[in-house]
């Protein structure tokens, strides 16, 4: 037994698939989960009959660009789609169509807690179909429904940056939650939605530069049996090479059962995809100027959110990263936060609120006075007497004469001034919906 | 003879009632049923009750309809699909094979009125020059029926030169149209690449397929192609120009055309009663007032490999599908040239020779495009020969791999390049078989080819000559 | 020879009887000699052309077209099972995506 302390090399390529309304190259429903049977949302270009020519989907290459520019990449100004060549039944045409060496995005980067992960790349590419394997008539057959052939995959490739399992499953969960936040994809595990695969290999800490093999975990549909997988396999490999031994290209499974990786090709022999550019699809060419277009119509992303609710809010980040998830969701609380800042309520503490569960977040835009009442009546408010209440608001008016002038133009911020002097007159703890209310009232006489 | 005529005259003797529409599809029934156990053009035809039920609908409604297609019989290249009929590309794995679609360019067709007929028989998946290599029996030329009817429109061509409908739509990939338009004696054209849809095309090659029309004259050429021309929502790799009016594009004078002659195309290494047969062509352009201009084009001595090395590795891409689950038959079922073809792709394409080979194949693609738009500087279309020779005796080519391969030398740099080419007869050998030219033009340029092949042909006759088969139906 | 035709045949999945190897490969010898000379162009590095046409960008919006249905979509399979397409077993996921 040696003493060398062996540090992971380890880089991940993720599958996504988009939520485009229709396939990558035809027209069919994108909804392989939802179909009511098999083979239905099929037709003669994702079928691959005879004859058929794909189109590719404008939406699905304009979510991967969003996704990149998200993820700090650079965009490939001229791209195009590739065949690439292999013969396995859910692929009908016999190779898939992917992109082979301009691929839209490249050089990005995401960061984790323990260090920055480099996006080497993003491509976009077209699902395959489903197999199941089954014994009819005791025979094993498989059976293959082309629903899922022809979905757009996105794939998500990384440089060998991540050295630990707990760094590749957080780097997993926030590419996850910023897919879904960009509403492109579901990213639901369950249903292949999202795939992960993970290279593994080992050096001595200290060393530079890649190792000369790694092994390819893949097929793992959980974070969980990924960070597994990962620590079986650099045990694994640290025992193999204290004994000086060497470790097979090979791609592995993750066997849940056992708690093994499994054998389940060797790569020795690379495969030969014959990649060449797919003649039937014209090439794919940007201006600099369309992409900073794109860039400034991008959402703001959570990061930016965060900050900014902080400044403008007051809201502390603690709150509010565990308030979004999506960029509808997170629109929707930013008008709930709004209205809540001109009406003078404390944001933070409504977060809080929210966060706590104590009242539950507005579902849709209209229902943020609803959370803001909810929200008020949390808050124990000293008694009132609404007369008092009422006498105080009247000479305040008085005391202001053009308020009713203003109010009366249509200019209804006086009524968040008109709050202010009401609160700061009756030192008070007063219910701010009571107060407006009333106020409403007495303009209206 | 009623398919003996031109569809401009079909067309107003129709409207006129002079005859009917059920007269013209009687007439083609007539003569697929006594010519083609001997030709073998069809490999399937649509039964006479569905054809003369529609023929007697449309009988009824011609005062509706404008186009002087409405009525015209026509059959297409069996690479073509066709709903509910069964569509094979000439090939066993499809032999039962019945798509739920119908290819574009049929569409158009049907839509403008003319009736298909049937399928023609073709060389497998595109894979020949002589309709020889084909599941459904070789083709025969309708001029001599032991030698090729050439390929692989094989079947379309001789169709149309054995009257048996009044225009066939081929496919042309490396010379698939113009080489059994050549010797056949009719007329074929490859359009600029793009120009026609390819949606329901059985691909061959791509980057290189076409869809063009075979007929007996380039006015009846421009006629259809006014039709089927135009960009496809579902073709990506259709083009977006504006369809030209082409038969309103004929009958324009043709003097002070520039006509060139590239050398690497008028050696001695073929058929020099062939190379005289062009020289005269060019002499009688010469005499209603072009000119000429010599011109060299060094890599169009490389056309049959950079041809092929695309063409190859395109079909081995192309053909991945068919492997039996969805459809058709298994890859055993492949005939062995389509299997060299698909081995010689594969091997294009491998890791280690790529780099040499397919990718050559693209620069190469690369410097013969410059050098076409070069010479399109110099001249405004150019004259080659179709093919090297007359048609072989059956048997020789398909036995000669390579030889068969060496028969598209005069016509794969058109598709290479992507530019239109127009085949048309210009006489007969010494034995009698059927010789052809081209008449290449700049992408895009089809009106001015099909003007010039058409003024050709108002001052000769070698289009109008009719095979001995046809016998006494010649009048 | 004989070695590239097999492993050339494998990758395409084409299936050659030792009996017509010996022809195979006397043809494809002479085919593939006479392609290598496209090995010696001078091709002064020019850029590959991969297609003649101008277009760019030709996209399709991202809408939902009618599909075939199921029994379209089956009617020319030899091999089908309750809406599905029916294969011999294939060894569990051997296959990269």
């Amino acid at each position: 037994m040696t003493d060398i302390k062996y540090e992971l090399v380890c880089g991940m390529e993720v599958h996504a698939e988009l939520k485009t309304a229709s396939k990558m190259f035809c027209g069919c429903k994108n909804d392989p989960f939802g179909a009511e049977k098999p083979n239905s949302h099929t037709c003669p270009v994702c079928l691959a009959l005879p004859g058929a020519l794909p189109v590719a989907n404008k939406k699905a290459i304009e979510w991967t660009i969003m996704l990149g520019l998200a993820l700090g990449c650079k965009i490939n100004l001229f791209s195009k789609f590739d065949r690439k060549h292999y013969f396995y039944p859910d692929l009908p045409k016999g190779y898939q169509i992917s992109q082979y060496d301009l691929p839209f995005c490249y050089d990005g980067k995401l960061e984790t807690s323990s260090g920055t992960v480099r996006i080497h790349r993003i491509h976009l590419e077209e699902d395959t179909g489903k197999l199941l394997h089954k014994k009819i008539n005791g025979e094993d057959v498989s059976l293959i429904d082309f629903n899922r052939g022809g979905v757009p995959l996105i794939e998500i490739v990384t440089e060998a940056d991540i050295h630990s399992p707990e760094q590749a499953k957080e780097y997993g969960k926030k590419l996850r939650e910023l897919l879904r936040y960009l509403e492109i994809s579901d990213c639901d595990m369950d249903q292949g939605g999202m795939r992960l695969e993970a290279n593994v290999s080992l050096r001595p800490v200290g060393e530079n530069g890649l190792p000369s093999y790694k092994t390819e975990l893949k097929n793992i549909n959980s974070f969980k049996f990924m960070e597994q997988a990962i620590n079986f396999e650099m045990d694994r490999q640290a025992k193999k090479l204290d004994l000086g031994e060497e470790i097979q290209q090979e791609t592995l499974g993750w066997n849940t059962t056992t708690q093994e990786t499994f054998s389940q090709r060797s790569k020795e022999e690379a495969e030969d995809y014959r990649y060449f550019p797919d003649p039937d699809l014209p090439p794919i060419r940007f201006t600099q100027t369309q992409i900073d277009e794109m860039k400034k119509s991008m959402p703001e992303l959570p990061t930016q959110i965060i900050e900014r609710w902080k400044s403008e809010y007051g809201i502390e980040p603690r709150f509010s990263s565990m308030l979004f998830s999506s960029v509808s969701n997170a629109k929707i609380l930013e008008s709930l936060f709004s209205k809540a800042k001109k009406e003078k309520i404390s944001a933070d503490k409504l977060a809080s609120a929210l966060v706590n569960k104590q009242i539950s977040a507005p579902k849709i835009q209209d229902d943020a006075e609803k959370t803001l009442k909810d929200f008020a009546n949390l808050n124990s408010v000293d008694d009132v007497d609404t007369d008092e209440l009422k006498t105080t608001i009247e000479k305040i008016l008085s005391e202001n004469p053009d308020v009713r002038e203003k109010y009366a133009r249509g200019e209804k911020q006086v009524l968040g001034f008109l709050m202010g002097q009401v609160m700061r007159t009756s030192g008070k703890r007063l219910d701010p919906v009571l107060v407006r209310a009333t106020i409403l009232l007495s303009l209206e006489e | 003879m009623l398919l003996d005529k031109s569809i401009l005259e079909l067309a107003s003797l129709i409207k006129n009632r002079e005859i009917s529409i059920t007269d013209l599809v009687k007439e083609s029934l007539r003569q697929i049923e006594m010519l083609d156990g001997k030709v073998n053009a069809f490999i399937s035809v649509r039964k006479s009750e569905d054809l003369l039920a529609e023929a007697l609908l449309k009988d009824k409604s011609i005062e509706a309809h404008k186009s002087p297609l409405y009525g015209i019989p026509f059959s297409v290249k069996d690479s073509y699909v066709t709903e509910s009929m069964i569509t094979t590309a000439g090939s066993n794995i499809l032999k039962t094979y019945q798509p739920p679609y119908t290819a574009t360019v049929i569409k158009k067709l049907i839509d403008a009125g003319a009736i298909l007929l049937g399928k023609n028989n073709q060389d497998s998946w595109g894979h020949g020059g002589s309709n020889e290599n084909s599941d459904f029996g070789s083709v025969k030329n309708p001029w001599d029926l032991e030698r090729i009817a050439g390929g692989s429109s094989g079947g379309s061509a001789a169709a149309v030169s054995s009257r048996m409908v009044t225009f066939s739509i081929g496919e042309d990939t490396g010379g698939s149209i113009r080489n059994p338009s050549a010797l056949c004696s009719v007329s074929g054209l490859k359009v600029s690449y793009g120009r026609v849809s390819r949606y329901g095309t059985i691909a061959y090659a791509s980057s290189l397929d076409t869809v063009g029309p075979i007929a007996k004259s380039s006015e009846d050429i421009a006629h259809i192609l006014g039709v089927i021309a135009g960009v496809d929502l579902k073709d990506a790799s259709s083009s977006m120009r504006p369809v030209t009016d082409y038969s309103h594009s004929l009958h324009k004078p043709i003097d002070g055309v520039k006509i060139g002659i590239p050398k690497q195309f008028f050696s001695d290494n073929y058929s020099s009663e062939v190379k005289e047969l062009v020289l005269d062509a060019v002499e009688k352009f010469k005499s209603m007032g072009c000119t000429t201009v010599n011109l060299d084009m060094p890599l169009l001595q490389h056309s049959i490999p950079i041809y092929y090395m695309l063409a190859a590795s395109e079909t081995s891409s192309n053909l991945a599908r068919f492997d039996g689950i969805r459809y058709g038959n298994d890859r055993s079922n492949f005939l062995p040239e389509s299997k060299r073809r698909i081995i010689l792709g594969t091997y294009a394409l491998s890791a280690g020779y790529a780099d040499k080979l397919y990718k050559n194949a693209q620069r190469a693609r690369t410097l013969l495009i410059e050098s076409y738009q070069g010479v399109f500087k110099k001249c405004d279309v150019i004259i080659a020969p179709t093919t090297p020779n007359t048609a072989q005796k059956l048997g020789e080519l398909i036995n000669n791999p390579m030889e068969n391969m060496l028969s598209d030398v005069f016509t794969t740099s058109a598709n290479i390049v992507g530019v239109p080419s127009i085949s048309v007869p210009i006489g007969f050998s010494k034995n009698e078989l059927p010789v052809g030219m081209q008449i290449i033009g700049n992408v895009f340029e089809e009106a001015d080819i099909l003007n010039l092949a058409d003024a050709y042909q108002s001052e000769t006759d070698w289009h109008t000559k009719t095979p001995k088969i046809l016998g006494s139906e010649n009048d | 020879m004989s070695q590239i035709v097999k492993h050339l045949a494998k990758l395409a999945a084409l299936e050659i009887p030792d009996s017509e190897m010996k022809g195979y490969e006397e043809q494809l010898s002479e085919i593939f000699e006479y392609m290598d000379q496209i090995k010696e162009l001078d091709l002064e590095m020019a850029p590959e052309t991969y297609r003649t046409t101008e277009e760019e960008n030709v996209l399709r919006d991202d809408k939902i077209e009618p599909s075939l249905t199921q029994e379209q979509a089956l009617e020319n399979a030899k091999k089908t099972h309750e809406g599905f397409f029916l294969v011999p077993a294939i060894l569990k996921d051997t296959h990269a995506s």
